[in-house]
């Protein structure tokens, strides 16, 4: 039986930090909130000329240079993003052609935030199947240029950046993607979306260039992820046999430090063992359970043999969990 | 005073496109407003502050405080 083991991760987060008092369209005051509100402090923003291949190919060379992977030995490479390069082609082409990955397939996913979740689960799926020998799965996000600058309920709580992970098809081991568990509530579609530039209004029938922009309804959101993050990890820990004291790291979804305090407080589970990098990058969206998974392993908050849970909520509405033995 | 009042009415539909199915009148409450919360407030804030030329603290725009209360605060910060 073939698991999906990580052999590498990486990330990437551009040079430019913008911190809440950088802020100046927002009142004095108002920038206070943020971090009264979010936890965050600053924010990596994309360079003008930086689109979200960009960020996901220096992560993804990142991660296979730690790997000593060649990119010719890919099989597939699939970009977890829900700010795309353009409408078409998949921002993943971009990243396999520049990468040199010429035998991969390559393709993009976009769950929203749960984007970094879902593809885990996608990656385990087709490297149990046989499908591929390994896949790099890179989340990568610029929500800095489809948030609308003068937009307080998006725009100060998001930041630009890619996570990658390497996952490579092992035998005979107990380490690997170990279980999925994933959902979506479309009903509830309108809480978090982009209104318009699609077919549902495409821009001649838009009646403001507003709505091309990212919007959130971050009260009801923040309902939704306490109680459905939570929810899902007692799923999958369920299912797997595993109580939530003997995970040693959880890789939330950086949305908000208040959403994964309460997770920890609603799991009894210390808050230490949640890594947390918000204040410093803000909401990478679906880039954030990677991002957070390649710090964690880099500073040594979980190490080899380790259980991790990776959890995430967002747009869709969708949320998912993953339980990974590195 | 009919053009402050005209002007916050834009400023509320702009940045709440669901106030277009409420009519927004003096005595209307800002609370009232759909999707209204103290984040979505601070979006009014920086508008009224772009459109007229006075500073509006944020703890003026509280649930209860109503549209002819805002626009007579402007009005006397603008005469």
């Amino acid at each position: 039986m073939k698991s999906a083991v990580i052999r590498a991760t990486g990330s990437h987060l551009p040079a430019r930090a913008v911190a809440n008092e950088d802020l100046e369209q927002f009142s004095p005051e108002a920038r206070e909130m943020i971090f009264q509100k979010t936890g965050v402090r600053s924010r990596r923003q994309a360079a003008p000329e930086e689109c979200t291949s960009d960020l996901a190919l220096l992560a993804a060379r990142t991660c296979l240079d730690k790997a000593g992977f060649p990119a010719v030995e890919l099989d597939g490479v699939v970009v977890a993003t829900s700010s795309p390069d353009r409408m078409q082609p998949a921002t993943a082409t971009r990243v396999q052609h520049n990468l040199g990955a010429r035998r991969a397939f390559a393709f993009d996913i976009n769950s929203v935030c749960s984007g970094s979740t879902f593809g885990i689960a996608l990656a385990d799926a087709f490297l149990r199947a046989g499908q591929a020998e390994n896949l790099l799965l890179v989340g990568s996000e610029v929500y800095s240029k489809i948030t609308n600058p003068k937009d307080f309920a998006s725009y100060p709580f998001f930041g630009d950046g890619a996570g990658a992970v390497l996952f490579a098809a092992e035998s005979g081991t107990d380490r690997g993607v170990l279980r999925s568990c994933m959902q979506s509530d479309g009903g509830l579609s309108e809480m978090i979306c982009v209104p318009g530039g699609g077919t549902m209004l495409p821009f001649e029938r838009m009646d403001s260039p507003r709505q091309a922009y990212f919007r959130m309804k971050g009260v009801d959101v923040f309902g939704f992820a306490v109680e459905k993050g939570p929810e899902i990890i007692r799923r999958l820990l369920a299912e797997a046999g595993v109580a939530p004291r003997d995970v040693a790291g959880y890789l939330c979804h950086q949305a908000n430090i208040n959403i994964i305090r309460k997770i920890a407080a609603s799991l009894d589970v210390p808050e230490e063992r949640f890594f947390v990098n918000i204040h410093e990058y803000g909401n990478t969206a679906g880039a954030s359970v990677l991002i957070a998974l390649d710090e964690a392993r880099t500073t040594g908050a979980v190490g080899p043999g380790d259980l991790v849970v990776t959890v995430s909520f967002g747009g869709g509405l969708s949320w998912g969990a993953n339980l990974i033995r590195l | 005073m009919e053009d402050i009042l005209r002007k916050i009415r834009a400023g509320i539909l702009e940045n709440f496109p669901d106030a277009a199915a409420v009519a927004i009148t003096p005595e209307t409450k800002l609370g009232e407003i759909p999707e209204w919360d103290s984040i979505a407030a601070v979006n009014l804030q920086t508008y009224l502050q772009e459109t007229f030329p006075v500073r509006i603290p944020l703890d003026l725009l509280t649930d209860e405080t109503a549209v002819g209360e805002l626009a007579t605060f402007i009005k006397k910060r603008t005469a």
